[in-house]
């Protein structure tokens, strides 16, 4: 079975190499104060799913929302980060290892395709302008690195 | 021996495929999805088109047809590799499969499908005997990309037992 604690360690791990390094990213139950920062992004590993399946092979779905949010002065700043996120994240494959031997592949997560979502609302402006938000969301899928097909000579 | 109320599903299948030697392989991508069908032919002989008057006679024989599909990963092996699933369906013959039918006829294999019942006390093993292909139909997907299987098993019914 894959472990969903593999799965999103690999993903936060392999986030904070490729993220942007000039933009903090927040993952969820870590403190987040936001004051002075002109963009910041928040990583969400939303919803993971097991699809029905057959003996041994267990695929599991996840569903990624990155949050990206910008204070900054200039209104496509929160689009640029959101493309930050789309070329690190779309259309990857990543390899999931076991937390507890950081060599042993237990799986392959593959990401489809972006979708971006802006949910600035209409709120009272920080500083001169609106807090912008826009969500990057990817479903992905994790297959187990066991045998697809058991043979007898 | 024993019987369950609980009703089973495609979590309980398992289709294994033989062929006529020792090679076999479990697939264990397969979309759960497989199906056969047992056709009874009847002729009925009316008396002057009153169905009152008339009576019925067994027909041919049908053979049973059956379906399946799985997702792709590869399709052949190299060297050293476990079998896959498109070249044993279509007997490349660098698998150097071995048919369960006599030489010279139509190459046929064995499939037999294990539904496990979940309370253990009545799992059943379906065996279908010289399954011979009619398609083999490899299609793209979005989620995924499949592999689809329609043949017949050349006889009335498939062998169920308990296992």
């Amino acid at each position: 079975m894959i472990s969903l604690s593999d799965v999103v360690a690999n993903l936060q791990k392999y986030w904070a190499e490729v993220s942007p390094s000039e933009t903090p990213t927040f993952f969820p139950g870590s403190p987040l104060d936001a004051n002075g920062l002109d963009t910041w992004i928040e990583f969400w590993i939303t919803q993971s799913h097991e699809s029905p399946y057959r003996n041994g092979h267990q695929p599991l779905s996840v569903l990624i929302d990155v949050h990206c949010f910008s204070n900054a002065k200039n209104l496509r700043a929160v689009w640029k980060l959101a493309d930050d996120v789309r070329l690190q994240l779309s259309q990857k494959l990543l390899e999931i290892h076991s937390q507890e031997s950081s060599e042993l592949v237990t799986g392959y997560l593959r990401l489809n395709e972006a979708i971006c979502r802006d949910l600035t609302r209409d709120s009272v402006p920080v500083r001169t302008h609106l807090l912008q938000h826009v969500v990057v969301s990817l479903q992905g899928r994790v297959d187990s690195v066991e045998p697809i097909t058991s043979e007898s000579p | 021996m024993a019987v369950s109320n609980i009703v089973r599903n495609l979590r309980d299948g398992e289709l294994t495929i033989k062929d006529g030697d020792s090679k076999s392989m479990t697939v264990l991508l397969d979309q759960g999805d497989l199906s056969w069908t047992q056709r009874l032919q009847t002729i009925e002989i009316k008396d002057r088109g009153s169905i009152a008057n008339g009576h019925l006679r067994k027909g041919d024989e049908e053979s049973v047809a059956l379906s399946f599909s799985a997702r792709w990963t590869q399709l052949i092996s190299a060297s050293g590799d476990p079998l896959q699933l498109y070249e044993m369906l279509s007997f490349r013959s660098a698998a150097s499969l071995t048919s369960t039918s006599t030489a010279g006829e139509q190459q046929t294999l064995t499939f037999e499908f294990t539904v496990t019942d979940p309370k253990g006390a009545a799992s059943e093993k379906i065996v279908f005997s010289k399954v011979y292909r009619e398609t083999l139909t490899m299609s793209e997907g979005d989620e995924a990309n499949t592999i689809a299987f329609t043949g017949k098993a050349f006889q009335t019914a498939p062998v169920v037992s308990r296992v």
